[in-house]
Formats: structure tokens, C-alpha cells, sequence
């Protein structure tokens, strides 16, 4: 019996895991399956089958404005929100060499945060309405976590970067990035601080296909390069000595795979605000289901993230309807205990 | 239907973009197989990495502008004869009838009740479960839609309105799906002054005529007390609020603020100021001292605002103001004085002062 | 390691001139702020006095934080001494350790759930949170077989933090208009901080503080390394015990009545083993003594960046701690 499956052809052959391989098929298949479901609760409840119907265009008149108005933006933002962030943190565990990684910690959420609320203290006139549309808010807040990469990743410049100093630095500006965003929140408008405090909870709720615009093309755009990237990946988390013996420019890749990172994590923030410990928890997951092994384990923990996300906004829109909560609280109240518990199995 | 045409077309488009692009990376991937072994990846491709990756940025920015407002556009249906177009923050409107209204701010929602409508929809109020107490019995059967900055578009959705009022500083975001939903007609901001939304939620309910009565009663009513106040408007009138951590000094630029100014009433001379509010330090505890004072605290509900304010009555300084000493610091409902913002609470604003001013 | 000041005597004067400047930065801070009040005012406050305002604020506001201020200074700093000598960690610090924001936690948890407001449950509760969060800062760090590397403490307590403020922040989601509070609270002030709440805390700091003095020759030993200093005959567990006390009551205690306030802990040790090399006898103090010195300074410069408003002081010790955390970061050989 084989491990793989062997694909060939003239130019390009590559090895296939069944293991992976059978996983991902049922990870796809859990989150058509709770698509579906998500799209049939909330509110007004449709039946699964008539959701289904409705998705493919045929279903009444509400139900379609129900559903593809409201809830699939709503659903297909969760989802990719949660997939970019648990492959970003997947990457940034590799590249780090540390399972404790998460994007939070190279300042990306922290980075757009500062961003978002100094675009609600700036464009905010004298009667506190907003001078631009709001929709121009998710930009800013990209390009504030790229800054903040950016920053970080120049400051932890020297003569290369070590995967600690990028750390350390890292979360030290982020801990100066709240204090600036306090700061900015204490000077702004009073009505803009609640505004500022609503965004960087986090949530997805509101968005329409327009965010998916926005959203979508990052990740997309970002599976064909990983899929070619993924074997650099591989050798990063062999360390510095092994992967330049290897003849790998380790800086260079290193920079290469932190801008994926903050492509995928600044994006998925930029539109969902600051959905916490998915970045940590889907790789964690992923690796246990299939190992470290890069190639299974990107989309493993891209689909596991996923869900993750699509479940939370799930329960934080129908569990205290018609009050909405944040996706971002259900994710923490899952990722609370599951930290426990691995405190509790390093420990005996 | 031609919206997700829209989407469609904007996803082949970016797709097509994309795979280009891609391309482009399984190029240098090639490259670089079949090229240096030693050096996996030379300084050029990288070079080319780069600028790939900036135009991208930059692409990607543009596409995530461009195709903004889908939302603006109205719904054709237009044969009623009794429709009616309202100018708004978000654009034009047209509204077919209001007998299924849903309102989106606390303001709004006592625009409503005024003009003799019941919303069949409205947010929760910021006090009170789920609506304050000086409305709750005009609010009996109304549903609750979220709260005014969080909103559950399906609970709209499912009351089926036909015209919903919002705000664009609290909805920006969500107008293009209420849209979708209903007409939807947004006031442009919250602010002390409720005269200019209330004139707009009038001209969308299309009872401008019995907004302008109700507009006209109260203004009527200011003109009368302010006859009957007489000297009583030299008295300096200090506005302080307490909410869970915060003391703020209200200026004039709030509810209370405009309603003491239209009144013509004197302010301390710190607090004669044209903005909206400080939230104070102790040591600007002096800064609250006036002939008259009213504090209201806002209170979530679990003791903390409660709880500041006690703390802020019994300091020493709080003890050394004059009104204080007098006697003339008098404890008011935070909801009508302050947080519910609307033309109900505004004339139970005007009877509390003239019970305080003793005006006949 | 040997700092710049080398002779017995220049330290000890240094030292002093030290305290010195601490004191006449906590008279600066009672003098300075919105209210107009001289040195006169603050002693007759004192000597004769006759309730007015300014005599008010200087007894109830402007003291208090002034004291409140160097306290929680030196606290901070001495706690980020030991457990950079306990861990052999140039980065540990409580707020590295998750310690506040864990401390914090619990404090705001106990005021929401059990409704708790009494000062002398809140400094418990202080305790119980920087306890349980550095034990488990610790756990998930050291966990595996590099033990507890720089880089592992650094994420484990990032990860902490992130867990404590996010439950944090799930506790309060129900009423968001509270937020705004918390904001300002976990952010760190001493600002409205009241005399009675320093009270019961200040014995168990000021044992702790002796007690770190205590164990300087300890910690000498042991930042050789665990087993050096068990071959010296060190009892190495009972050491450890101890010092982890004397942290969590040191952190505890300054989150429990000021909240927490970053980078004073991790920062000022560095800049006093600069000032006198790494014998801790002398790092305790001087640590002291310039913690003592950077809050109060900071508090005072709080009130006057956007005068009338004030910035909570944990903001501008981030703002000022940032370079200096990020100098320390790129100095040291991390591999």
C-alpha cells in the first residue's frame, strides 16, 4: 500500500497524500454543508432545501433577497476571513519556526486598527458625520497593516532578520500601536470613539458583495503562489543554518512569505475587523489532523480556519437574535478553552 | 438580476487578471528550475517579484473602489400615484407609502410616535429593556431590530416595511442592503440640535404639515416659558453627566445644551461653549460650579454608572461647589434629558424645568 | 557586565542624587496640572488648611498620584528585575508575562460578575490574576524541550494577553457603551486614583521590595545558570518560589490599583544595568529608584500633551518605552 498517489505529466509531477487528499474533500464537504445551513437559519427561517434552491436561482423572490443579499456575502466573507487568517498564521508558524505565532503578533491587526480609527478621527467633520464613504474605511485599514509589516519587518532589519527579533519587535509596536490607538480614540470627536470601538471588535456583519470584491481577489490571487511557494516553506522551518546550506536566500524568502502573510491577514482584518485566534488555532488543528508537512497542511488549515469563522458569525447571529455579536467573541470563546487544554497536555 | 450580472462579469474580469498574473509566477518558478541551481532565485526575478507585487497592490486598491454604490439605485416600480420623493443624507428616494415603518435611532423613533405613527420595527433603546421608560407604553407590540449600531437586516427584512429611516453616521455601511429591503431614507448625523432630522423623518412619513404642528407646538411652548421666566434666565445653568469612568461637562452643542439656549438661559462661563462635550479630570470638578446645576447619569445597567456618580458626589471638591452648598444640584433622567434625544423627551425636558424654575 | 559607574562611592552618590530627582519630580507633579496651584498652596494645603479648591486638589488628587506614581514605578521596575534574572531572559517583564493583562482580567471579571468593590478583595483578586497568569505564561513557555527561550516566552505571553483581552472584551460585548471604560482602565492610569487604595497594597509592596534586596546575592547566583547555581549549593526550587512570589505581589498589586502599565518593567532594568553593571545588590536599587522616576515624569507629561483632556499614563510609557524596547530588541543576540 501506498502513502501517495503519484501524478505525472510531461513537464510537472507531484506527489499526492491520500490522507491529505481524503481530508480536504471532507473538509470541503462539511463547509458546502454548513453553508447551506447558515444560509437556511437566521432570522426568517428557510428550509436547507429551499436555501439550496435559492442558491442555485431558484428560489422566491425574499428568499433570494434573504439570502443572496444578506447572508452569502456574509457567509463567503466569514469564510475566506477565516481561511487568509489561519494561512497567514499557518506561514507565519513556519517561517517563525514557533507553533505560537499568529498574525496579531507581526502587528497587522493592531497596524489596521490605528489605521481605521485615524480614518474615522480624520474624515470626521465638525458634526461628527463622516466626510468620505465609509466604504473607503477597509482600504485605509489595508493599507495601515501593510505599513505596520513593513515597519516592523525594517526595524527587525539587521543584517537579515531573525525570527525572534521579528517577534520581539513585532510586539512591541503593537503594544505602542494600541497606545497610539487609545491616544487617537481620546483625541477624536466623542461620537467617533464608538464608531472607532464597533470596527475593531470585529464583525461581519453588514458586509455586502462589494466587500467580497474587495476581499476575494487577495485570496485567490494567493493559493496559486503558495501552491508554487510551498516547498520554500518547508525548508524556512529547518532554520537559518540548514535552509542557507539548502541554498536558499533565506531573507529574501522570509520577507517574501511575510508580505503573503500580510496580504491574506491585513485583507481578511481590513473587511471583518480584528477576528482573533484563528490565526492560531486553525494550524494548530491542521497539524494535528495531517502533520507539519506544508503541502497538506496550508489547505487544511485554510478550510479549517474557514469554518471556524462561518460557525462563530453562525451562533453570534442566531444565539441572541435579534442582537447581533461579533463573530470575533464566539472565536475567542473557543479559543479560550482549547489553550487551557494545551497547557494542560504540555504539562503532564 | 443585473446586479449579479455585475458580479459576474466584475468576477471573470478579475479572474482572467489573475491567472495572467499567475502566470507570470510559474514563469519565474520555471525559470528558476531550469536556471541557476545554486542561487535558487536570481536578483532580477526578484526585482520582477517586486514590481509584480506593488502593481498588483495597487490594482487590487483600485478594484476594491471601483464598482462602489450598487445601492443607490431606486426600485422602478412607480405607478402608485400616491408616491412621494424625499431628498436625503444617501440621495434621492422615492416612497410608496409608510404603513410599515422601521426606524433605526433612538431620535427617530420619538419622530415617529410624535407624528401619531407606530413604527412596527425600531432599535433598541440605549436605556431601558428594550424601550425607556417614557415611551414604553406607546411602544407596546413594536419589534426589536438590533441595536441603533448594530443592526439585524433579516429581523427588518422579516416585518416586510415599506419605508425604513436610519442614520447615516450609525448605517453608512449596511444602506446599500436596507435598500434593498424598503426605501430607505437616512438623516445625515446626530447631533444636540433634533429639529433638522425630526424635518426629515416628517418629510418621509409625508406628514410634513402635522411635523410642522408638533414643531410648532414646542417652539410655542419654549416661547411661552422664556415669557414667563423672566429674570429666571440669568440663572447659570450647569449641565454634568456621569456614565461608567467618565464625568463629562455638557456644552452647547448637546440636547439638553440647545434646548437651555433656545430657552435663552445663562451658562457658566466655562461651560458657554459652542462644542459638545469634555470628559473631565477631577481637578475640573470647580469648572461644574453654576446657579443651577442638573446632572444625569447614564447607567448600562450594572451599577458602574451608578457607582461614578457616587463616587464623583461625595469628593470633597464636588461638596466645595456653591450650587452644591445651596442646595440647587438636582439628580434628572438621564434618558430624557440626554440619551433619547427626541422631541418626546424634549417636552418632558421643558416640564422638568418648569418644575426646577418653578414657571407657572 | 560592568556598567559606566564603577566606584562604591560614585553609585552610592549616583543613587542619591537619584531619590533626589524622584523627589522633585513628585513635588513637580503636585504642583503642575489644569488647576493653578503654587508650592505655597501645596504646603499651606498642609499646614493651614482652609478648603478651598485648589487645597482640595492638591490633598485629594495631585498627592495621591504623585505617591501612587513613584510606588507603582519602583514596583513595576524591581518585578522586571527579578524575573529577567529568574527566567535569563533580557525581554521578561510583566506585561511580556501576560501578568497584567491577566491581573486585569480578573479584576474587571470580578467587578462584573460578583459585583465586587471592596479595595481589599480587589487587591486579592490582583494577586490571584498575575499568579495564574505568569504560572501559565510560564507552562506554555517552557513547555517541550528548548525550555523557555526568549522568543517562546515573548509568543506565550503575547498569547495570554491576547486570550485575557479578548475575553475581556467578550464580558462587556452585551454593553458596549462600557467599553469605553475598559479602554481607559486597561490602558492604566493613576489619575483619580485614590490614597486608600495604595493603603493596603503598599505593606506588601514594600516587603517585596526589601525582600528583592534580600535575595540580590541570590539572583547573582542564579543568573549563572540553574545548574551553577545548584552546584554552589544553591536551593534553587526554594529561590524560585520565593522570587515568583515576590513578582506576582509586586505586579499584582501596581495592576490592582493602576492598572496595568507597560514597558517600565522590561525597559528600566536595562538602563540601570547600563548605569552599574549586573550586580544586583545595585540593579534593585537603581532600578528602583529610575522606574520611580520615568512613571511619575510620564504622569506629569500626561496632563499637559492635550491640556484639558488627559492621556492615561499607560499610553505614554508605551509611547516613550517603544524605542527603548526596540533598541534593546535589535542589541541583543537572539539566535
Amino acid at each position: 500500500m501506498n502513502k501517495y498517489w503519484i501524478l505525472r505529466s510531461k513537464k510537472i509531477s507531484f506527489l499526492l497524500d491520500k490522507r491529505v487528499f481524503f481530508l480536504t474533500l471532507l473538509l470541503c464537504i462539511i463547509t458546502i454543508l454548513v453553508m447551506i445551513v447558515s444560509s437556511s437559519v437566521g432570522e426568517l427561517h428557510i428550509p436547507p432545501l429551499e436555501a439550496a434552491k435559492t442558491l442555485f436561482g431558484f428560489g422566491s423572490e425574499m428568499n433570494e433577497t434573504v439570502i443572496q443579499k444578506f447572508r452569502l456575502p456574509r457567509i463567503l466573507i466569514a469564510f475566506i476571513a477565516g481561511a487568509s487568517l489561519a494561512l497567514s498564521g499557518a506561514i507565519l508558524q513556519g517561517v517563525i519556526r514557533n507553533p505560537l505565532a499568529s498574525p496579531d503578533m507581526i502587528g497587522i491587526s493592531t497596524g489596521a486598527g490605528f489605521a481605521a480609527v485615524t480614518f474615522i478621527t480624520m474624515f470626521s467633520n465638525k458634526s461628527n458625520a463622516l466626510t468620505v464613504s465609509i466604504h473607503y474605511l477597509p482600504v485605509f485599514a489595508f493599507i495601515g497593516a501593510t505599513i505596520a509589516a513593513l515597519f516592523i519587518y525594517f526595524l527587525a532589519w539587521k543584517k537579515g532578520v531573525s525570527p525572534t527579533r521579528l517577534v520581539l519587535i513585532g510586539i512591541g509596536l503593537m503594544a505602542a500601536f494600541q497606545a497610539l490607538t487609545t491616544l487617537m480614540i481620546i483625541l477624536g470627536p466623542i461620537y467617533a470613539a464608538s464608531q472607532a470601538t464597533i470596527w475593531l471588535t470585529g464583525s461581519v456583519n453588514g458586509v455586502s458583495w462589494q466587500d467580497v470584491n474587495g476581499l476575494l481577489p487577495w485570496f485567490i490571487l494567493s493559493l496559486p503562489v503558495l501552491a508554487v511557494l510551498v516547498r520554500r516553506l518547508n525548508v524556512q522551518e529547518l532554520g537559518d543554518e540548514l535552509s542557507t546550506g539548502l541554498g536558499v536566500n533565506t531573507n529574501r524568502e522570509r520577507f517574501l512569505f511575510l508580505m503573503i502573510c500580510t496580504a491574506l491577514a491585513g485583507s481578511a482584518v481590513a473587511f471583518s475587523g480584528a477576528i482573533g485566534f484563528v490565526g492560531l488555532i486553525g494550524p494548530h488543528i491542521a497539524r494535528r489532523l495531517v502533520g507539519s508537512s506544508f503541502g497538506g497542511l496550508l489547505p487544511v488549515s485554510g478550510l479549517i480556519g474557514g469554518l471556524i469563522v462561518l460557525i462563530a458569525d453562525l451562533a453570534g447571529r442566531t444565539l441572541f437574535s435579534p442582537l447581533e455579536v461579533p463573530a470575533g467573541v464566539f472565536t475567542a470563546a473557543v479559543g479560550a478553552p482549547y489553550f487551557l487544554y494545551l497547557l494542560f497536555k504540555t504539562n503532564g | 438580476m443585473s446586479m449579479n450580472l455585475k458580479i459576474i462579469i466584475n468576477y471573470i474580469l478579475t479572474q482572467l487578471l489573475y491567472t495572467f498574473m499567475i502566470l507570470t509566477v510559474n514563469d519565474i518558478h520555471y525559470q528558476q528550475k531550469i536556471g541557476e541551481r545554486k542561487k535558487m532565485v536570481s536578483k532580477a526575478t526578484y526585482k520582477k517579484m517586486g514590481i509584480f507585487f506593488m502593481t498588483l497592490i495597487l490594482l487590487l486598491s483600485l478594484s476594491a473602489c471601483v464598482g462602489k454604490d450598487g445601492g443607490n439605485e431606486e426600485s422602478s416600480n412607480t405607478d402608485s400615484s400616491k408616491s412621494y420623493t424625499v431628498k436625503h443624507a444617501m440621495g434621492t428616494t422615492k416612497v410608496k407609502s409608510h404603513k410599515r415603518v422601521v426606524v433605526l435611532t433612538n431620535e427617530g423613533t420619538e419622530a415617529v410616535l410624535a407624528m401619531g405613527i407606530k413604527p412596527v420595527g425600531a432599535v433598541k433603546s440605549w436605556e431601558g429593556d428594550p424601550w425607556y421608560n417614557h415611551i414604553k407604553d406607546k411602544m407596546k407590540g413594536v419589534k426589536v431590530v438590533g441595536e441603533e449600531s448594530n443592526v439585524n437586516l433579516e429581523a427588518i427584512m422579516a416585518l416586510k416595511p415599506d419605508l425604513i429611516i436610519g442614520n447615516k453616521m450609525r448605517q453608512e455601511k449596511i444602506y446599500g442592503q436596507l435598500s434593498k429591503i424598503a426605501p430607505t431614507v437616512f438623516s445625515e448625523d446626530l447631533r444636540g440640535n433634533w429639529k433638522d432630522n425630526f424635518k426629515l423623518y416628517a418629510k418621509a412619513l409625508n406628514k410634513e404639515k402635522e411635523g410642522q404642528k408638533v414643531l410648532d407646538d414646542f417652539d410655542n411652548r419654549v416661547k411661552s416659558i422664556k415669557e414667563k421666566a423672566g429674570d429666571k434666565l440669568n440663572t447659570k445653568v450647569s449641565l454634568v453627566r456621569f456614565m461608567p469612568g467618565i464625568a463629562r461637562i455638557y456644552y452647547k452643542n448637546t440636547f439638553s445644551g440647545v434646548i437651555f439656549d433656545q430657552l435663552g438661559f445663562a451658562r457658566p462661563k466655562v461651560q458657554d461653549n459652542d462644542g459638545f462635550a469634555d470628559d473631565v479630570t477631577r481637578e475640573r470638578i470647580p469648572d461644574m460650579d453654576g446657579d443651577i446645576m442638573f446632572y444625569f447619569t447614564y447607567e448600562p445597567g450594572d451599577g458602574k454608572g451608578t457607582k461614578m456618580e457616587k463616587e464623583w458626589t461625595n469628593d470633597p471638591l464636588w461638596k466645595n461647589l456653591s450650587v452644591v452648598k445651596k442646595g440647587n444640584a438636582h439628580r434628572v433622567d438621564d434618558a430624557v434629558w440626554n440619551t433619547a434625544g427626541g422631541v418626546i423627551a424634549a417636552n418632558l425636558m421643558l416640564d422638568d424645568i418648569e418644575n426646577y424654575f418653578h414657571i407657572k | 557586565m560592568n556598567g559606566i559607574i564603577h566606584s562604591t562611592r560614585l553609585k552610592i552618590i549616583a543613587l542619591f542624587v537619584g531619590m533626589l530627582l524622584l523627589c522633585l519630580l513628585m513635588a513637580l507633579s503636585v504642583v503642575s496640572g489644569y488647576t493653578d496651584t503654587s508650592w505655597k498652596t501645596a504646603i499651606s494645603a498642609y499646614t493651614h488648611f482652609d478648603g478651598s479648591n485648589a487645597q482640595i486638589i492638591v490633598k485629594t488628587s495631585r498627592v495621591p498620584r504623585a505617591i501612587i506614581g513613584a510606588v507603582i514605578g519602583v514596583s513595576l521596575a524591581i518585578s522586571g528585575v527579578i524575573l529577567q534574572a529568574i527566567t535569563r531572559n533580557p525581554i521578561a517583564s510583566p506585561e511580556f508575562f501576560g501578568i497584567n493583562a491577566g491581573a486585569g482580567f480578573f479584576i474587571v471579571a470580578a467587578v462584573t460578575f460578583l459585583g465586587i468593590s471592596s479595595l481589599q478583595q480587589f487587591m486579592w483578586i490582583g494577586f490571584l490574576g498575575a499568579g495564574i497568569a505568569g504560572i501559565s505564561v510560564y507552562a506554555l513557555g517552557s513547555a517541550g524541550r528548548e525550555g523557555l527561550t526568549p522568543i517562546r516566552l515573548t509568543l506565550a505571553g503575547a498569547v495570554m494577553a491576547a486570550l485575557f483581552a479578548s475575553l475581556t472584551q467578550g464580558m462587556l460585548v452585551s454593553n458596549e457603551k462600557a467599553l469605553e471604560e475598559v479602554l481607559f482602565w486597561l490602558a492604566g492610569s493613576v489619575e483619580g486614583r485614590k490614597l486608600e487604595l495604595l493603603a493596603p497594597v503598599l505593606p506588601y509592596l514594600v516587603c517585596s521590595w526589601i525582600g528583592a534586596l534580600f535575595l540580590a546575592r541570590q539572583l547573582n547566583t542564579f543568573s549563572l545558570g540553574e545548574d551553577v547555581a545548584k552546584g554552589l549549593g544553591q536551593r534553587t526550587g526554594a529561590f524560585k518560589l520565593l522570587a515568583t512570589l515576590l513578582v506576582i505581589l509586586l505586579c499584582g498589586g501596581s495592576v490592582a490599583v493602576a492598572g496595568p502599565i507597560a514597558f517600565i518593567g522590561v525597559v528600566v532594568p536595562h538602563f540601570a544595568r547600563f548605569l552599574v553593571g549586573s550586580h544586583h545588590g545595585w540593579v534593585i536599587p537603581y532600578s528602583g529608584v529610575i522606574g520611580g522616576i520615568l512613571l511619575v515624569a510620564a504622569d506629569i507629561a500626561a496632563r499637559f500633551i492635550i491640556m484639558p483632556d488627559e492621556v492615561p499614563v499607560g499610553v505614554m510609557t508605551a509611547i516613550i518605552g517603544t524605542p527603548f524596547f526596540i533598541y534593546i530588541a535589535r542589541k541583543g543576540k537572539f539566535k
